[in-house]
């Protein structure tokens, strides 16, 4: 059964946050039936997408991830009740934020994907891994975060000013 | 007051033959309302309505290369017909929602298409852009005591999301402008029951069945006339009224106008410029007796 | 430090087959922080557990990390053997290596890098993982049941027959709601007040049920076991505990012809009523906007026939508090109507039916109280229009339902059956009328149901013709029904006497209103929300509220009775333990760290969050700050999220926990 297995020069790192009511069962479901997916993606399981904070998406960036996929209940099935909708609220201002600050947005995956649609989540993690490995390494987000382990060294005579003033 | 409104005007094949008069008043109406219509230059024939039942490219590109004209005339196209009305909505409507069919036609009538013109009935255009109130402000002769029964068809308000006319089943725009020019509407029936449009030519006997229906619900309802909006109605129903008469050993005696000659009535238009002798059933006693001539 | 413990799973083969389990326990166990790595053929299995616990004990770990099939599967397998060794159980994680790993890959270097690395990552979050003690709140055993209909009452007696109080709170003033105003029910057709008015005496005698009638919600507070409910008794204007129910005062009242509601407006009632003679409790309200003495001041000549001196037109309307455990909502159904609807509403009318304007064109309630011996024509099926008995009488059924293009597409479930039911009503009363039925589909799953309507047709002589109706309209005395025959492929005319619409079962007027003050979730036609269609259907998703009848959909006597019996035994359950215990998965606020912005207010679905004063020891107000309150707390983690000054987090997803995973890779 095994199939011929294309070998990739790059195989990139897929973060998926996904919440456990949904989501999660979601993926399950793809196990329980079987289906096959690349072999990229690494799950973090939240209550609810209302549970993430944007921050962690920076992190995983930050951490070596080249892409980032979150996903959890469709609109008006939220366990608990509204909180996909808050999540999708809070992600579409974050996603002009990551724009900003020029993270190429095809990076950041949002999707729905219920607890019955298996298919969908392979469906789903198939076509980001697939697009980020076209893309190729995100590497703005490593140096980044190597640039800021700074030495400590106040440089410039406005932070100085600031650092004296408190 | 807003600025002057402007139309372009798509009059439709009926309009330069037999419903000769839905267009003379057409323009009266609308010079006596100070509202421009400029014809849309070398426009054709819509395909309506056999059309679209035999090739759904012709037509649909029949209606696009005239909208591509009307394009080049300022304002929305003013249509007076129900059944051009229909198709040129519906040839906007098909081509926004498929992307196929709308480079099909492109490639048909080799233009690039906008589709982005409004296309207006005449109703439209005077219970809304010019709206009831200055319509009612414009009346010279209110049609005081004539109670008359609004048929609209069946191809003005369907399929509601194409024309987007008014509520589908129970309209009420043709009694609206009516009452603004101070007329009297009646409740009947069959205001949009189907008339067999143009049946009437190879199925006449479907077409006096079904006009029957019609003008013997707007008798009992206790009708003087009846008021369309819609050449292919009025020749059913006009036309074919002495007919009808004869088969089915009645008499119904009902003048049939065209709502721009009872609003231009109203706004004071002589029946000359109204083509009201071009009525085959004859109005004029009706309105000496209304005193409205 | 840490002695963490990992136990990977063969899962017979299930695992291992593409996961080389050993090769992941080996690489774990050199991780910092674990003490013990080992895999096992069946985790769950008993010699597994055991074998868990043993070497917890053994090798005294702190933590423990199972790799094995999804913590949906076996989480909770897991936490209370962790728990038998002595450990707290949320010191247990699961990684998912089965359903997210083994099962999806097929290359076994990859799925075991993959093992490696998902083991690695709950390795990293275990370590933060604090003791959780379990939680507990109290529970108040009585309950509150909102609508007094036949879920209702069935809720509220079930509850009460098991010795526990109810409050049960009715808007109109009897109770009874749609059931009571049948004539007679399907597929038994044994008369509806027959059945249905013993049980609500029954609900007036039970000494465990306080009836509110006349009386409507007017706020919730609380939570599961706690609620505080807020209910506005309306001034009835007669004082129920003086009223002997003689009537004398309806007698009395000059006022006679107001149309009266539960006949559908058919039959007239006085300004001072009861909806019905065998109103419940029967105690008359005064209809202040058509009584004289509210209207001009004079009159007052049923207070002066009272005896017991019970009529009080100063009476107020009364808020009263009742503290309760859990909540059935049992708030019914309305009728769609074909009237012409507002601009813009999802719902639309029925312009080609007259908008309802003409009045010979009734619904099947109205129907029902033709039909019904206590009605308004005393049983006799009579046009409202001239009174004349309809010889010839057409139902259409699907109004409103199934019908997308009136804004509504979901099926009314009770239609095809009570309208085969009206056709042998008919048939029972006019002998030599006909019955026509235009249907879409006759839909009767349900017991004797299709017998039932083969009936209709047989022996009761009804035709029915597969296809819909395009226009009714007056033509002299007649209706004309112009319709399709589908099955022969023809245009129907019929020349009909009356018409009757089956129209659509909808949610109450205002039960959008009702469901934000309980705080439940509702569809777009504002039906209830049950917690899982399938596994959940009499729970709401906010824990401690029940659902009964049609108020979740519509249905029929048979399915209403059986819902409202589970919601009741829903709160039985219950109402068995005498605290409550839950999975302490909720947030908790760092008082230091919050400034009282309440943003986390704002997006609590669940109205958890409350504002606590912190005072010094002088009583001086020093800040404002945010609590959550854990018995009603729902686990969802927005707060955390959502909060400018990281000042709340949520037991069990700490963003310690979920960074240290983040970092792990």
């Amino acid at each position: 059964m095994h199939s011929e297995k294309t070998k990739h020069d790059f195989e990139p790192k897929i973060i998926a946050f996904v919440c456990t009511w949904c989501t999660y069962a979601g993926a399950d479901l793809a196990g329980t039936s079987r289906m096959q997916y690349p072999a990229n993606v690494r799950v973090l399981k939240f209550p609810c997408t209302g549970r993430i904070d944007p921050v962690f998406i920076l992190k995983a960036f930050q951490q070596g991830a080249d892409g980032v996929l979150v996903s959890g209940c469709h609109p008006g099935d939220c366990h608990y009740i509204a909180g996909n909708f808050h999540a999708r609220r809070r992600f579409a201002a974050f996603r002009k934020l990551l724009e900003f600050v020029g993270v190429d947005l095809e990076r950041l995956q949002f999707s729905w994907v219920s607890a019955a649609e298996g298919g969908k989540w392979v469906e789903v993690v198939t076509e980001l891994t697939e697009k980020v490995r076209n893309m190729g390494p995100m590497t703005e987000f490593k140096e980044l975060a190597l640039e800021e382990q700074w030495s400590g060294t106040i440089d410039t005579p406005e932070l100085k000013e600031a650092y004296n003033a408190i | 007051m807003k600025d002057k409104l402007n139309y372009s005007y798509y009059p439709g094949c009926s309009l330069h033959a037999s419903a000769g008069e839905y267009d003379l008043s057409t323009r009266e109406l609308f010079k006596q309302l100070s509202i421009g219509l400029t014809e849309v230059p070398d426009w054709f024939c819509c395909g309506a309505t056999p059309a679209h039942n035999v090739d759904e490219l012709l037509s649909l590109s029949l209606c696009a290369k005239n909208l591509e004209l009307a394009e080049q005339v300022e304002g929305d196209l003013a249509v007076a017909c129900a059944a051009c009305f229909s198709r040129l909505k519906t040839t906007q409507h098909v081509l926004a929602e498929s992307d196929v069919k709308r480079k099909q036609v492109e490639k048909a009538i080799d233009a690039p298409l906008k589709l982005d013109g409004k296309v207006k009935h005449l109703l439209e255009i005077l219970a809304r852009d010019l709206g009831l109130e200055r319509l009612a402000a414009s009346v010279k002769k209110p049609l005081a005591g004539l109670k008359v029964a609004c048929y609209y068809g069946c191809l003005l308000t369907r399929p509601p999301d194409v024309t987007n006319l008014d509520c589908v089943e129970a309209p009420t725009i043709m009694e609206d402008v009516l009452k603004a020019v101070g007329a009297e509407t009646v409740a009947w029936s069959h205001r949009m029951e189907c008339c067999g449009a143009n049946f009437t030519l190879s199925r006449p006997g479907v077409v006096i069945q079904l006009t029957n229906a019609i003008l013997e619900s707007a008798k009992e309802a206790g009708a003087d006339c009846v008021m369309v909006a819609c050449p292919l109605c009025h020749g059913n129903l006009d036309i074919r009224q002495k007919e009808i008469e004869g088969v089915y050993s009645v008499n119904y005696g009902l003048p049939v106008f065209y709502i721009t000659q009872l609003v231009g009535l109203a706004c004071g238009l002589s029946a000359d410029k109204l083509g009201l002798g071009a009525l085959i059933v004859n109005p004029m006693p009706l309105l000496k007796e209304k005193q409205l001539l | 430090m840490s002695r963490i413990g990992v136990f990977v799973c063969h899962c017979g083969e299930n695992i291992s087959r593409t996961v080389d389990v050993e090769r992941v326990a080996a690489q774990v166990g050199k991780m910092p922080g674990v003490a013990f790595a080992t895999d096992y053929k069946y985790m769950c299995s008993d010699p597994g557990q055991t074998l868990l616990k043993k070497t917890i004990q053994e090798q005294k770990l702190s933590h423990v990390v199972v790799a094995a099939c999804s913590p949906r599967m076996h989480e909770k397998t897991f936490r209370k053997a962790v728990e038998a060794a002595g450990l707290n159980p949320y010191l247990c994680e699961m990684a998912n290596i089965r359903e997210h790993c083994s099962w999806v890959h097929e290359d076994k270097q990859e799925a075991t890098a993959k093992a490696i690395e998902i083991v690695g990552m709950l390795v990293e979050r275990v370590k933060k993982n604090r003791v959780l003690p379990t939680i507990t709140v109290p529970v108040t055993k009585r309950s509150l049941v909102i609508g007094g209909g036949i879920a209702g009452i069935q809720a509220a007696l079930d509850i009460a027959d098991c010795g526990h109080e109810v409050i049960l709170v009715e808007r109109e003033p009897s109770i009874g709601g749609h059931m009571a105003q049948l004539s007679e029910t399907f597929p038994t057709l044994d008369c509806s007040q027959c059945i249905m008015t013993p049980k609500m005496v029954d609900v007036a005698n039970h000494p465990k049920i306080t009836l509110y009638s006349y009386s409507e919600i007017e706020q919730v507070d609380g939570y599961i076991g706690n609620f505080q409910v807020t209910i506005r008794r309306k001034a009835r204007s007669v004082d129920e505990d003086k009223c002997t129910g003689c009537g004398i005062c309806m007698e009395k009242c000059p006022v006679k012809k107001i149309p009266n509601k539960f006949d559908c407006n058919l039959g007239m009632r006085p300004a001072i009523y009861v909806p019905f003679p065998q109103a419940v409790p029967n105690t008359p309200v005064i209809d202040r906007d058509n009584c004289i003495k509210f209207k001009t001041g004079k009159c007052g000549l049923c207070q002066k026939v009272c005896g017991p001196g019970a009529v009080d037109y100063e009476q107020e309307d009364r808020l009263v508090v009742e503290p309760v455990g859990a909540i059935v909502v049992a708030t019914g159904f309305d009728l769609y109507t074909i009237d012409e609807k507002p601009k813009g509403s999802m719902i639309k009318g029925y312009g080609e039916f007259g908008h309802g304007k003409i009045p010979d064109v009734i619904d099947g309630m109205t129907f029902e109280r033709l039909a019904s011996a206590s009605g308004p024509t005393g049983g006799k099926i009579l046009r409202p229009s001239d009174g004349k008995e309809p010889k010839q009488i057409v139902f259409i059924q699907c109004i409103g339902s199934r019908a997308r293009e009136k804004g509504i597409s979901y099926c009314s479930k009770v239609c095809c059956m009570y309208t085969a039911k009206h056709t042998m009503l008919y048939h029972h009363k006019v002998h030599d009328g006909q019955a026509y039925v235009f249907f879409m589909d006759a839909r009767t799953p349900g017991k004797a149901y299709d017998e039932f309507w083969r009936r209709s047709i047989e022996e009761e002589e009804a035709v029915y013709i597969r296809g819909m109706v395009s226009r009714l309209y007056q033509k002299g005395d007649k209706i004309v029904v112009m319709g399709s025959d589908i099955a022969v492929g023809v245009q129907v005319e019929i020349e009909a006497d009356m018409v009757v619409l089956a129209t659509a079962i909808q949610p109450r007027t205002g039960a959008d209103s009702l469901a934000q003050k309980l705080g439940i979730s509702y569809d777009k036609y504002n039906f209830y929300s049950e917690a899982h269609a399938k596994l959940r259907p009499v729970e709401c998703a906010t824990a401690g509220i029940y659902l009964a009848g049609a108020c979740q959909g519509p249905k029929d006597i048979p399915d209403t009775v059986s819902q409202a019996s589970a919601a009741a035994a829903k709160v039985m359950t219950l109402f068995a333990k005498d605290k409550l215990e839950r999975e302490p998965i909720v947030a908790r606020v760092k008082e230091a760290g919050c400034v009282g912005c309440f943003a986390c207010k704002k997006v609590c679905a669940y109205g958890a969050v409350e504002e606590k004063e912190i005072r010094d020891r002088q009583g001086n107000l020093i800040k404002v700050v945010a609590y959550v309150n854990p018995g009603v707390c729902g686990g969802c983690g927005t707060c955390q999220a959502t909060c400018p000054s990281k000042s709340v987090e949520l037991d069990g997803y700490t963003d310690e926990q979920i960074v240290a995973m983040i970092e792990a890779l």
